[in-house]
């Protein structure tokens, strides 16, 4: 596996890029094979597995996962819009806030869709929960739960740090993860283009993995800070920093791509 | 009363001192720490070098890398290479910073963008705000312009140098969380997704 030692750092210029949509030239260097990236102060910011999933394990997931049908209309930042209060018939404002229902008529144009699987830690306006989508369609869970744990394994070997930080806090409140593994939620994302945002709702400390499925082309992860471009593909895996600014360069086709992740309070769903 | 003042001030320049003493310390620390993680962090490394270099002076300093670090394998020679990559490093992630990103142009972000701007003065006309986006800032340290006693100040220092000020600061952050919705400055429901 390849080592890259990255030495600039582009902070203070990414950290305004937050909500904003990735441009090829933002790009300085782009990562296709199996590498493990390394900032200035020494600390693992990605690693690229290619070819690390099976071509039967991640069809499968594609064929099921494929049917998210919710658009993301609470994904302002990650859309590249601001959330704005929505407009009621009478032209007043409404009290919730979210995506534009202009910009959501593009997104279900391109046909961007989004869903939750697993459990979801407490908010202030509910308990933790099994998302509803696991509930009503517990094959999509169930079918992939070899491509789960598989995708644990690879975790657990090339991120052991990582890992072992999310195994104890998982192993908390062993009834609210994924089976044995690490994970306690998957975000499945279809045809959807993200801006440059950062997942405040994962737990610290540990990495996100991601799995692109599909047909497409472009599509790839650009990690602002280091403006690093990361060109996976199905098949492929990357395990990476959720909390450092990542978006999307546009892509064609149909893609879709599973987050496999922890959420960052859900140690206090035993309490 | 001369007296007194005096001994205030020998007070002040111990706690000063002890203040000093704890940072090289930590600093020494981050050093070694650096030194196990290889040469990946050789930059840390140098960062913490050259902060020492700042706080104890020359002539310290050189008696300070012999005795603490040449023993471990930091020479004076190894410790002025990480120095200076520390100082370059530092120097083009200066520039780096005042690099820009441009706009995405492809044509998906330019309907994102005008679609959003519509909703945007629809939204600013039935609220009758012209709306404006908050530029971000980045994380890091702030200063509050909180009016403290002498001995209120005193006992803040004396917080900050205890072990559990990280959970201390951490109360702190969760009180102004509460104002925050209190005052209506941020929206208690809201609440992000990966």
């Amino acid at each position: 596996m390849k080592t890259l030692l990255l030495s600039r750092d582009y902070r203070e210029a990414a950290v305004r890029q937050e909500g904003q949509l990735a441009d090829p030239s933002h790009v300085h260097q782009t990562l296709d094979e199996d590498t493990r990236v390394i900032v200035p102060d020494g600390r693992i910011s990605a690693v690229l597995l290619c070819d690390a999933i099976p071509p039967a394990r991640h069809k499968l997931a594609y064929e099921l996962w494929r049917t998210v049908g919710e658009l993301p209309s609470n994904r302002a930042t990650a859309v590249g819009v601001p959330s704005l209060p929505r407009l009621k018939s009478d032209g007043t404002l409404g009290k919730r806030q979210g995506v534009p229902r202009k910009v959501l008529e593009i997104l279900k144009g391109q046909g961007a869709r989004h869903g939750m699987l697993g459990y979801m830690d407490a908010t202030p306006d509910q308990p933790c929960h099994k998302t509803t989508l696991s509930i009503r369609r517990p094959e999509l869970l169930d079918g992939n739960r070899p491509l789960i744990e598989l995708v644990d394994a690879l975790y657990r070997q090339h991120a052991p740090t990582f890992y072992a930080k999310q195994q104890a806090e998982v192993e908390k409140v062993p009834c609210w993860r994924l089976w044995n593994t690490v994970f306690s939620t998957i975000y499945i994302a279809k045809n959807f283009r993200t801006a440059y945002h950062t997942d405040s709702a994962n737990l610290r400390g540990a990495m996100s993995t991601i799995m692109p499925m599909g047909k497409f082309t472009g599509g790839e992860l650009i990690l602002a800070r280091w403006r690093i471009a990361i060109a996976y593909k199905p098949g492929d895996l990357l395990l990476f920093d959720p909390q450092q600014l990542h978006g999307n360069l546009p892509f064609e086709g149909e893609r879709l791509a599973a987050i496999f992740y922890c959420e960052r309070r859900i140690a206090d769903c035993g309490k | 009363m001369k007296n007194e003042e005096q001994r205030k001030q020998s007070t002040e320049r111990a706690a000063t001192a002890e203040r000093r003493h704890d940072r090289v310390a930590e600093l020494d620390a981050r050093v070694f720490q650096g030194m196990a993680r290889g040469r990946e962090a050789n930059i840390e490394v140098g960062r913490a070098l050259n902060e020492l270099k700042k706080i104890l002076g020359h002539g310290k300093w050189l008696r300070h890398i012999a005795e603490t670090f040449a023993s471990c394998g930091i020479k004076l020679r190894s410790a002025e290479r990480y120095m200076k990559m520390a100082t370059q490093a530092d120097a083009v992630s200066k520039l780096d910073n005042l690099s820009n990103f441009k706009p995405a142009t492809d044509r998906g972000a330019q309907e994102i963008r005008s679609a959003s701007d519509r909703a945007q003065a629809e939204v600013g006309a039935a609220s009758g705000h012209k709306l404006t986006k908050a530029p971000r800032r980045a994380d890091g340290i702030y200063q509050l312009p909180l009016r403290m006693t002498g001995d209120q100040q005193n006992a803040m220092d004396v917080l900050r140098k205890l072990p559990d000020w990280p959970l201390a600061a951490k109360t702190i952050i969760a009180l102004l969380k509460r104002l925050w919705v209190k005052y209506r400055i941020v929206d208690k429901n809201a609440r992000r997704r990966p």
